[in-house]
Order: structure tokens, then sequence, then C-alpha cells
């Protein structure tokens, strides 16, 4: 909870545990994916279905050998947007910040079961799966989060997406997956990127 | 230990109910409420805040202690009321318009508030006209802006250039995950910090001039 060097106190710990267990009554984490062709243009562009992405320099490596990829949406719920709001949580700023981290975490691990999915998907098509990237990472803008959504059903598992590509339920995160027989899945990522203004770099300074 | 010591210590450990049960006692036998303000209170305050910055103490540490904080002075508050005790300040706080991420908002509010000053949230999704009217009703100091985003972040300088218009005199501080410091004094805010802490000492510095 914002430093691998916090060791919390009992009491800290036991609210937190009674804050995961009530969470999962109000998380309904829901994923949704459709696997397309993708061909790359140039050394920045991806080709996906019909639309045109700028993934920029740095992703496009990682999809150097993808035939296929699956776009995806995966959120820890409404539901849970409304317990981390309502006033039982929102009226103590402790309680806040421990429900909202175990909210990112929620969506995360979903994230990573959309991930396995579409691995077995794939590799019943002979093709390897690497790891899900997404818009306002590594270079790639957020502004392509509308054509993203443009690859999968409207309001894919009830995310709604607004101008500025933010989705509701907060917790929620969208990407692709590059797929193909000769895809490696590579170590996480910031081995790949140096950019400056990303918080991981800025973790390292 | 001295109930001063008592209460300085309660909100050092972010024990809420200690907090408030050694302030009512006080109270009740006649302490000066901006006595307990300065001596115990804002120096614990200050200590957590030290200790953050060594690395000694996490987020949850700080919330802890704003929290005890924030139920000690609810205490006291009807009695400063009216008296010559005047705030650090006063802040309008709230995330941009086009955003609705309010944790980090959240968080720099309650420390602000732990810390003395007058906090009015705004919540989420907040244009340029409510902040400039909040600011102007609330006769605020400060006002405060967070983004999550690099697309919601870009409308703080639409609001930094509203307020300079609106002849306002008023500061401006931002933050956010995507905000640097570069991007703060490109859009002529007057100050960014980059956690809840760092925005008290900071908005104390504005406060001074
Ligand atoms: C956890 C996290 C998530 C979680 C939860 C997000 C949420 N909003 O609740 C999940 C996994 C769901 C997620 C999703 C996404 N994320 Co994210 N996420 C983060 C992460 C790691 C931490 C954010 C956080 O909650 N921190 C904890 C809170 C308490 O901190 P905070 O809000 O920053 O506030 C503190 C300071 O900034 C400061 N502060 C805040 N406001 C103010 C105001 C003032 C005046 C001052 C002085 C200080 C101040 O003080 C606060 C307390 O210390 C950041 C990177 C990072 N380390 O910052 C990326 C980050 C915010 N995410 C990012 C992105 C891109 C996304 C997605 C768009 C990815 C995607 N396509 O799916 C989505 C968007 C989600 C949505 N709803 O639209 C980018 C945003 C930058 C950009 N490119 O626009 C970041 C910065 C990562 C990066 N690339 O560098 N994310």
């Amino acid at each position: 909870m914002g430093s691998s060097r916090y060791a919390p106190d009992p009491a800290m710990r036991s609210e937190t545990k009674r804050l995961i267990a009530e969470a999962a009554r109000h998380c309904q984490p829901h994923y949704i994916y459709t696997i397309y062709p993708c061909t790359k243009a140039g050394t920045t562009e991806l080709v996906v279905g019909e639309e045109r992405f700028r993934i920029g320099t740095i992703l496009a490596k990682s999809f150097a050998a993808a035939t296929h990829c699956a776009a995806f949406a995966a959120t820890a719920g409404m539901e849970f947007d409304c317990w981390m709001h309502g006033e039982e949580v929102a009226g103590d700023i402790l309680l806040q910040f421990i429900v909202d981290a175990i909210g990112s975490e929620i969506a995360e691990a979903t994230v990573r079961l959309t991930v396995k999915d579409v691995a077995a998907q794939a590799g019943q098509r002979q093709m390897n799966c690497g790891n899900p990237y997404s818009p306002g990472y590594c270079g790639w803008n957020i502004a392509e989060q509308h054509r993203l959504f443009r690859l999968l059903p409207s309001n894919p598992c009830g995310i709604r997406l607004n101008a500025s590509g933010l989705m509701t339920p907060i917790k929620s995160v969208s990407g692709i997956v590059p797929l193909g027989h000769d895809v490696v899945k590579m170590a996480y990522g910031c081995a790949i990127c140096n950019k400056k203004d990303c918080y991981k770099n800025r973790i390292k300074d | 230990m001295t109930n001063n010591e008592e209460l300085y210590d309660a909100i050092l450990n972010g024990r809420l109910e200690t907090a408030v049960a050694v302030t009512r006692q006080m109270l009740a036998a006649g302490a000066d409420p901006h006595g307990l303000i300065d001596h115990s209170m804002i120096r614990a305050m200050e200590e957590i805040g030290a200790r953050f910055e060594a690395g000694k103490a996490f987020v949850p540490n700080l919330l802890m202690s704003a929290r005890a904080m924030k139920g000690a002075l609810e205490l006291l508050r009807p009695m400063l009321k009216g008296g010559n005790a005047s705030s650090s300040g006063k802040v309008v706080i709230g995330t941009v318009k086009g955003d609705l991420h309010d944790i980090g908002k959240n968080l720099v509010a309650s420390m602000l508030e732990g810390c003395g000053f007058e906090v009015v949230n705004l919540g989420v999704d907040v244009s340029s006209e409510r902040f400039i009217e909040a600011a102007r009703t609330e006769q605020a100091d400060i006002i405060c802006m967070s983004a999550l985003l690099t697309t919601t972040m870009s409308y703080m300088k639409e609001v930094v250039a509203a307020v300079r218009t609106s002849g306002l005199d008023v500061k401006i501080m931002v933050g956010g995950a995507p905000v640097t410091e570069h991007f703060a004094q490109c859009i002529g805010a007057d100050g960014y910090s980059s956690n809840a802490n760092a925005a008290v000492t900071l908005a104390r510095r504005l406060v001074l001039g």
C-alpha cells in the first residue's frame, strides 16, 4: 500500500483482511475479448481489423511476431465503484485508501485471468500469447482508447468510455495482447521502455 | 505522561479514539483549544510528516494521524468559531472536468485538513467555472486540482488561464499521477507536489506568499 517497506500493524492487518472479505461481496469482475488478425504498418503502427493504432516504437517491437491480437476490457464492476463511494467507505479516508488499493488489485487480477483465457484460446490455434499492453502506457497515446473500444461490443462488461478516454467503472483496464506462432512472452515491461514520464521509471529514479 | 504528551502520542500513532477521549478530557479540565492545537496536535502532524519524508512512515500512517487529528479538531471547532483562531488557510480542491479519479485528491484534502487548513472538496469532474465560483464565494487562498490521465490533465491549463483572467487573487496547486513539476510550470500553476504530505508543505509556503 504505497511502499514495499510498509509493515502494517495488527490492527491495520485485520482491517485490511476484513475489507478484502467484504470486497468479495461487492466486486463482479468481468472481462471480454475479441481476437483479430493484425498486421504491422511501418515501425510504429498496428492495424487490427478496421482500426489503425499508433502504438509507438516500443510496443511495435512486442508485436513484431504477432499475426493476431486480442482486444480486451476487464473490470472489477460497477458495484465495486458504488461501494467505494458509498457511505461506509467514503466517510473514512483510511478505508477509502485501502478499498481503492483492493479495487486496483482486483482489476489487475481480472486482466491476468483475461490473458490466461486468451492464451488457452490461442493455444488451440497453435499460437503463443504475449503480455497485455494498454493505451496510456509505453508511448501508446490514451486517446486511442476510442479506437480500441470500437473493436469490442458497445459498453463491454458495462464499461463506458468518456471523451477523455476514461473508463467507468474506474477500476477497469483495456488493452491488446499479441498472439502468434512466433510470439514469445517477454519478462514484463519496464525493461523494454525508458519513458521518463512513466511512473515505473519515476520509481526507478 | 502528561495529557499534552498523550494527545501528541495519540495523533502521531493514529489512534482516533484515544485522541478524541484525551481532547475531551483536557477541554473538560479547562484547557485552551488553541494551546491544544499548537502544542500537541500540529506538532504531532509535523512529526508524522517528517517521518514520512524520511521513509520511516507510510501513507496509511499519515492517514491514520490525519484521521485522529480531524476527530480531535471536530471537538475543538465549535470553540474556535468567532475566536481569534485563524486556520492555516482555505483550500478549494477538485478533480478536473472529464476525470473521475478521486483517491489522490481525497488524500491531499485529508492531509491539508489534518494540518489545519479549511478544505472545500468539490468532488470530481469539476469545471473551471465551478473552481472559480467556489474560490470566490469561499474566499479561498488556494485552488487545488487533481487528474489521473494525460488527457484530463490538459484541462488544468484551461482552469489556470480562466482563473488568471478572472482576476481572483488565489494560488493554484496541481497534482496527480501524470502531472510533473515541468507541466505545472508550463501551464503557469503556482506549485506541484507528488504526494499528499509534500502538498501540505507547499500549501503552507504558498499561503505565506
Ligand atoms: C493503480 C493504477 C491503476 C488502477 C486503478 C486506477 C484508478 N483510477 O483507480 C487500474 C489498474 C484500474 C488502472 C487503470 C488504468 N490506468 Co492506471 N495507474 C495506476 C497507478 C499505478 C497508481 C494510481 C493510483 O491510484 N495511485 C494512488 C493514489 C493515491 O495516488 P494519486 O492519485 O497519484 O495521488 C497522489 C499524488 O499524485 C498526489 N496528488 C494527487 N492529486 C493531487 C492534487 C494536488 C493539488 C497535489 C499537490 C497533489 C496531488 O498526492 C496523492 C497522494 O499521495 C498509476 C501510476 C502511478 N504510480 O501513479 C497508473 C496510471 C495512473 N494509469 C495510467 C493509465 C494509462 C491507465 C489506463 C488508461 C490503462 C488502460 N488503458 O486500461 C486505465 C484507466 C482506468 C480508467 N478507469 O479509465 C497512467 C496515466 C497516464 C496517462 N498515460 O494518461 C498512469 C500514470 C501509469 C503510467 N502510464 O505512467 N490504473
